[in-house]
């Protein structure tokens, strides 16, 4: 089983630091990124065998497919098994954050900016350790 | 007919609701004393008058539609809201149950209204209703608010926070460290200035 991180944001600079951050946490491959949620359904789109597992890093505000539309159609993607989604976001407004705990397809929810400590709490996590080096 | 006398007997004198009876002619065949005294400026006395010289032009139509339907529905009563003339160019607002009345050879004989004012009551409530309005669209716009200061305005200023210590890590002489530390603290203070305003929002919603 191979394991992939997947980073989705519209902000190219957002993108850029999220994965210098990931990668300075040992992710076991380098994650992948997307700066729009269109194109990271192509790719889980192309995917064709069920040998990896997923973890995305969704932000929230995109233009054409913010990040909850984005999480529902993955409520009903064929890989949805093989998907965890964490949500890295700038919003601290409290509906949101509510939002993603009461959601049964976002595993967690960081509020940006992304710093080293939280990425290390998820590889603790025994939900995600697989996608880090132990 | 024995309850409608006992109505108007028992509400005669009454200060707060009105009673009118209106024969099959379309006149008032009954007026209590308050409909009466409210209305004098209208006529001295009503009975015989038509039923809708106290009425505004456009609720005539009303008027009819529900004395038809208690016609329709012996025994039933049917509310309307009526407004009549206040005698100063203006209206009051009159809400008003209406019953058929008929003959003890069950012959129509008219229509039984009874009914108090509501201007105060409509008053009100285009105020609240004024007031609903307004807390709507100022909560619409305290959403926005909070909403462009979590993304529109943090989502720039989180790539600075992060940003920063990145650079920090690069930087090896005193000076752009002491300046990275000035950029960083300011921008510290600044999210949680913008997080404040937000956690303000979500308090009041």
């Amino acid at each position: 089983m191979q394991y992939k991180i997947l980073i989705i944001d519209d902000d190219e600079i957002a993108l850029f630091l999220h994965e210098i951050i990931v990668g300075d946490c040992g992710p076991t491959s380098n994650a992948e990124t997307f700066s729009s949620a269109q194109n990271a359904l192509s790719y889980l789109s192309g995917i064709k065998d069920n040998s990896s597992e997923y973890l995305i890093l969704l932000d929230i505000n995109m233009p054409h497919m913010n990040g909850w539309e984005f999480a529902e159609v993955i409520k009903n993607h064929p890989l949805r098994k093989k998907i965890r989604i964490v949500m890295v976001s700038s919003s601290v407004e409290k509906k949101e954050i509510d939002r993603a705990r009461s959601s049964d397809v976002i595993d967690d929810y960081l509020i940006k900016p992304l710093r080293e400590e939280q990425v290390l709490t998820l590889k603790g996590n025994p939900k995600f350790s697989a996608f880090f080096n132990g | 007919m024995n309850n409608f006398s006992e109505t108007k007997k028992l509400l005669e004198k009454s200060n707060s609701f009105y009673i009118i009876t209106a024969g099959m002619d379309g006149t008032y065949s009954y007026v209590n004393e308050h409909y009466a005294r409210q209305f004098s400026y209208v006529h001295e006395n009503f009975v015989g008058q038509p039923y809708h010289i106290t009425m505004h032009e456009d609720d005539k139509e009303i008027c009819s539609e529900v004395s038809l339907k208690c016609f329709e529905n012996p025994g039933s009563l049917f509310p309307a809201i009526i407004r009549k003339h206040d005698g100063e160019g203006g209206y009051i607002y009159t809400q008003w149950e209406y019953q058929a009345m008929f003959d003890e050879q069950g012959k129509p004989e008219g229509i039984f209204c009874l009914g108090f004012n509501i201007t105060e009551f409509v008053a009100h409530k285009a105020l609240l209703d004024g007031a609903m309005d307004q807390i709507r669209q100022k909560s619409h716009l305290l959403n926005k608010i909070a909403f462009n200061q979590s993304h529109l305005i943090r989502a720039p200023l989180t790539n600075i926070l992060s940003l920063v210590p990145l650079l920090q890590k690069y930087s090896y002489d005193k000076q752009s460290l002491s300046l990275c530390k000035m950029i960083y603290e300011s921008a510290v203070n600044l999210d949680n200035s913008v997080k404040s305003i937000v956690l303000n929002i979500d308090e009041q919603s």
